[in-house]
């Protein structure tokens, strides 16, 4: 909320410089955004009275004007844009300044003649601002200053008030926060309806008295509808309000000053008022020109024949006040909170009202709004006030009450503070205390509908000692070793190993597109969690799966590096039979290298896949060849699998080159981490490395020449492949290293060649593989 | 002349064992072997004018010598060529680069979260990304209908679960399986319906911080969060303003002094010279009945830590949706 300083001075003498005052409220009550200076940029602007106005003889489209600035006058060349004429007073650029678009403003000559300041149009000076000459009355005299005659020599606080503090959404009730933080008094308004000889005669009729608990109304006969005053108009803009008329003006700055939403009605429109729930199919033409449909969820002011207006919403169109409007009433009601903003999402339409009755009003405020509301349209429509005024209400509810002690206080802040301090502070705030035995009985008052239980006062008494007066204190208790989260603690290490590897992590939104959900998740569409609301198409879904974001992120950085290596770890969201989603833990790997062939990047991702399942100690894996990847099984159940992205889904994300992925079922995987290894005994006996190239058959595996091998004889320890291509004649090359050791002695050379002969000839006859020499 | 021929050897060997630069050895080689003028290709070319007896034998010796002396030459040139190498090593060759990846800042630097308060002692849980409105709103004392959930721009499911607006329910699922006294928190994921700008993101992490006991306040809460921020930051300044969040009683926002200009003001901070770190307080009443703890033995406070917007001061990083756009010159930097 936008706080003019000035305003608040009315109600609290404060002394405090802007700044300080600002940094007061953003420590103990809201925090200050920002502080406004209206009048800054406008220094040497200065209301002139233009007394005579000739053509430029040099130039046909500029004219020569002689101003009066009170203690000066001065001569200013303008254009033909400013419609100006002599008698006017408007805002006169004085040279030497800047105006606030940083324009210059020098004496210089136009064509042979002086010009020493420069007529501004609002835009000029308003950044935003029509182009229209603002023109000052009889009462402003030349030469004070714009900033005067606007009233903008004034400081505006951009406040963030918090949804709970009803009470300070307007100027009265941060007065009281001010003064309360100040210690200077609070003046509250003081006035006096000046009533007309004639009495009322308005029906009232609440049909539903716990949807509108009070419903109070004035009628005021004769009023001018008018533009308003300066000083009121200028109030409403810097309360970021835009000024319409004397009578909505009036409402509005009660609406800013006492939190009290009014509404005024043509009165020569309606026949009586009665408040009651729409019936279905009502409709009603609102302010904003916009048509709504009704029914029993939104509480309405009608009148005998149909709804005039909103309840706490907004006012119809029909029995709104127009130029042409002689008598008018005048509505302040309280409407209960949360009726009026079911009805008001409903509606899809919120305002400044709405949004004052859903956090609760002050129900003490409404009759003194109501009043001063009419006192103020009678001084400015020159209109009568009739006497008396409509009140309907219900019961007045007791003040709330809270019993607190003064230990509660004490403890729950961490701060030593006495009960002479404690009333002084609730006090100033508009509470009543009465203390017995250091426990205090709190009166509620009727604008802090908020404060309801001790916690509240503690924190009243907290904010206003100042939170940063407490000495800081630190936790103590008993030492014990915490638990870590095994899948916390797992997936970090896993993280770790993984960057050492050289992949980069990648963090990827949770939803989808409806193109990836269907094609590349794994799943079908209607097993995916469906957002009801989502920012834009392109996060409908909630993702089954990691690897459609992962393989377009691989896509992407493609573009700037040859090779890319990168994982996520996350959660999906697979439905089950529960109402929740069984949202469980992933991890991704992808390896894309521009050129690369098959064999290399599937080795690679291979290599990373057994490097992690042998460092959380899992050997024994059943890797089965399904559906066009290679699956890991432990205990029949699938942790990983290995696959090249779909060629035929390559488009999605323009993906040239190969990728391969492994994929983890993390949440499979991490309760059956072994992380103690089992020590085995170093062999002393050296082994013996014997080379061997075949040619054989591309269809027959490596797992099944490596199966043969190691069956040939226990000495033979390891077969490992390191070299491999395809010859055009249907052949594949293998070199293999065979590894030979003896855990009990040293082998000799011509047991190995003995072996080694067998090795050959099994590979020969089983397999009919071609030994290369 | 044989003797003759072994000093002239013996004067190369000489005048050769002096010899440190190549180029002296340069010239070494032309005196004595070059093919013009070096002195013993001089003497083999003069052999023809000796008479054949002598020449055969003198040819012998003296071509042995040449060769001998073209050895060590060789030798010496191969040593002075190796010193060469060593003095000159070129320090500026380029490094081979290593194959090691990173871990997303945003990973880091909750990792960095995580063990401070893991050395204070707290436990560190996981919750659901999906919830219910019970749990993200009602038992958090955020009734339907109320305006404080506006505070909340949330993505619903169809079929009116949620994807949690932060990890505030997790207070309430943990402490159905707890017991007071608690230290906890809570890392993760949270979701707000927002439109995206380079401060402003849809998805981004928390890290929700829970302690239950006998006999906490404010006090506690505002030192826990100074050893915090001190223990991340280094040297800062705190304070605490008033604010309001319906889970906590009374509720504080706490601010660091800014990093950049050391509380001066600047474009960071807004010229205020504080930096916004956090929202906390202490857990409302209603919240610990919801959790079913005995308010009146114990009390407890609750802080919610913007992973993503500490990140981004802590590496000085401008734009919020770098975490999520899985650019790898980003997260290489790291």
């Amino acid at each position: 909320m936008k706080l003019s300083l000035n305003w608040l001075k009315d109600y609290c003498h404060f002394k405090n410089k802007p700044e300080e005052l600002a940094e007061l409220l953003s420590l103990s009550s809201f925090e200050v955004e920002k502080i406004h200076y209206p009048a800054q940029g406008l220094q040497g602007v200065m209301v002139g009275e233009i007394r005579k106005i000739e053509k430029h003889p040099g130039a046909d489209r500029l004219y020569l004007a002689q101003v009066n600035l009170g203690k000066k006058n001065i001569q200013v060349i303008f254009g033909d844009k400013a419609e100006v004429k002599e008698g006017e007073k408007v805002p006169v650029a004085v040279a030497p300044m800047f105006l606030p678009s940083g324009l210059e403003i020098k004496e210089r000559k136009i064509r042979g003649k002086e010009s020493e300041g420069m007529l501004c149009l609002e835009s000029e000076l308003f950044p935003g601002a029509p182009e229209v000459l603002i023109r000052f009355d009889r009462f402003v005299k030349p030469g004070v200053s714009l900033a005067k005659a606007l009233f903008l020599n004034d400081v505006v606080l951009d406040l963030n008030i918090t949804p709970n503090r009803a009470d300070c959404f307007y100027v009265l009730g941060l007065a009281r926060e001010v003064s309360a933080l100040t210690g200077k008094k609070l003046f509250l308004p003081s006035f006096k309806v000046k009533e007309d000889k004639e009495k009322i005669d308005l029906k009232v009729e609440v049909k539903e008295k716990d949807l509108c608990p009070k419903y109070e109304a004035r009628v005021i006969k004769g009023v001018k509808v008018k533009e308003s005053p300066q000083w009121l108009k200028s109030r409403l803009i810097l309360s970021g309000i835009r000024p319409i008329n004397n009578l909505v003006d009036v409402t509005n700055y009660l609406l800013m000053e006492t939190g009290q939403p009014l509404h005024v009605f043509d009165a020569d429109k309606v026949d009586k008022i009665i408040v009651r729930k729409a019936k279905e199919n009502e409709k009603l033409l609102t302010l904003d020109g916009k048509e709504y449909l009704l029914d029993s969820s939104i509480l309405v002011i009608a009148d005998s024949q149909k709804p005039i207006a909103l309840a706490g919403i907004m006012g119809g169109k029909e029995t709104a006040v127009s130029e042409k409007t002689e008598n008018i009433i005048l509505e302040s009601a309280l409407f209960k909170p949360s009726f009026i903003r079911k009805a008001s999402q409903k509606l899809g339409l919120r305002t400044e009202s709405s949004l004052r009755f859903e956090k609760g009003r002050d129900r003490k405020m409404a009759e003194q709004a109501l009043d001063r509301a009419a006192e103020m349209i009678r001084e400015l429509s020159a209109g009568r006030v009739i006497k008396g005024k409509i009140i309907v209400s219900n019961q007045e509810p007791r003040d709330s009450r809270v019993k607190v002690s003064l230990n509660y206080l004490q403890a729950i802040l961490g701060l030593n503070v006495d009960s002479k301090k404690t009333k002084e502070i609730l006090t100033a705030l508009g509470f009543k205390v009465k203390e017995k035995e250091k426990e205090f009985e709190i009166i509620i008052p009727s604008f802090r509908n908020d404060v309801r239980m001790p916690a509240d006062i503690a924190e009243e008494i907290g904010r206003i000692y100042g939170y940063n007066n407490l000495e800081p204190a630190f936790l103590k208790g008993e030492l014990k070793p915490v638990q870590e989260d095994p899948s916390l603690y797992y997936e970090n290490i896993l993280k770790e190993i993984l960057i050492s590897l050289g992949f980069d992590e990648v963090l990827n939104y949770p939803f989808y597109n409806i193109h990836l959900a269907e094609r590349l998740s794994g799943y079908p569409l209607h097993n995916h969690f469906q957002l009801a609301n989502p920012i834009n198409p392109e996060q409908q879904y909630l993702r089954t799966s990691l690897i459609p974001l992962l393989a377009g992120a691989t896509s992407r950085n493609l573009r700037s590096f040859e090779k890319v290596k990168i994982f996520e770890i996350g959660r999906v969201f697979l439905k089950g039979k529960a109402i929740f989603p069984k949202e469980e833990k992933k991890l991704a790997v992808m390896i894309s290298e521009k050129g690369k062939d098959k064999i290399s990047l599937y080795r690679e991702i291979k290599g990373t896949a057994e490097y992690i399942f042998q460092k959380f100690g899992l050997e024994k894996i059943d890797w089965k060849e399904e559906k066009g990847s290679f699956n890991g099984y432990i205990q029949n159940r699938l942790i990983g699998s290995l696959s090249f992205f779909p060629t035929k889904e390559a488009g999605f994300f323009k993906l040239k080159d190969f990728l391969v992925i492994f994929s983890l079922n993390f949440d499979l995987f991490f309760p059956l981490i072994k992380e103690k290894k089992k020590y085995q005994s170093l062999s002393s006996y050296p082994g013996v490395k014997r080379d061997l190239s075949v040619f054989i058959d591309p269809h027959i595996s490596w797992f099944k020449i490596k199966e043969l091998v190691l069956k040939i004889n226990p000495l033979i320890k390891e077969v490992e492949l390191f070299d491999l291509y395809y010859r055009e004649e249907g052949k594949k090359s293998l070199s293999f290293h065979l590894l030979y050791q003896s855990s009990e002695r040293t082998l000799e050379s011509a047991e190995i060649d003995k072996i080694q002969e067998i090795v050959i000839d099994q590979l020969e006859k089983k397999l009919k593989a071609k030994v290369r020499k | 002349m044989k003797e003759k021929f072994q000093q002239l050897k013996l004067r190369i060997l000489e005048e050769l064992n002096s010899v440190s630069r190549l180029d002296d050895l340069e010239k070494l080689t032309i005196k004595y072997l070059g093919r013009r003028a070096g002195e013993l290709t001089v003497i083999l070319r003069n052999l023809k004018n000796l008479p054949l007896t002598e020449r055969k034998e003198t040819g012998k010796l003296v071509n042995k010598i040449k060769e001998e002396i073209e050895k060590v030459f060789k030798e010496k040139e191969k040593n002075l060529k190796a010193t060469i190498k060593e003095e000159f090593f070129d320090y500026t060759l380029p490094g081979k680069k290593a194959d090691q990846g990173s871990l997303n800042p945003l990973t880091q630097f909750l990792n960095k979260v995580i063990k401070i308060f893991f050395t204070m002692g707290f436990e560190v849980v996981q919750g659901q990304e999906v919830e219910s409105e019970e749990y993200n709103f009602d038992l958090l004392n955020i009734p339907k209908d109320h305006p404080a959930r506006d505070l909340w721009d949330t993505f619903y499911l169809t079929g009116g679960l949620l994807l949690r607006t932060h990890t505030s329910p997790m207070q309430l699922r943990l402490m159905e399986k707890r017991k007071p006294p608690v230290r906890l928190i809570v890392p993760g994921r949270v979701f707000r319906h927002e439109a995206i700008d380079a401060s402003h993101e849809s998805v981004f992490y928390q890290c929700e911080g829970l302690v239950i006991d006998e006999g906490l306040s404010l006090a506690h809460l505002i030192g826990t969060l100074k050893v915090f921020l001190e223990a991340v930051f280094g040297e800062i300044k705190i304070r605490a303003r008033p604010s309001f969040f319906p889970f906590v009683e009374p509720g504080i926002e706490v601010d660091m002094s800014c990093l950049i200009c050391k509380g001066k003001g600047c474009s960071v901070c807004k010229q205020s010279g504080w930096i916004e770190m956090l929202g906390a307080g202490m857990i409302h009443p209603e919240v610990l009945k919801n959790m079913k703890v005995d308010i009146k033995k114990y009390s407890g406070f609750a802080f919610g830590l913007g992973i993503d917007r500490l990140t981004m001061l802590y590496h000085g990083i401008d734009d919020i949706r770098l975490f999520h756009a899985g650019d790898l010159k980003f997260i290489k930097q790291f």
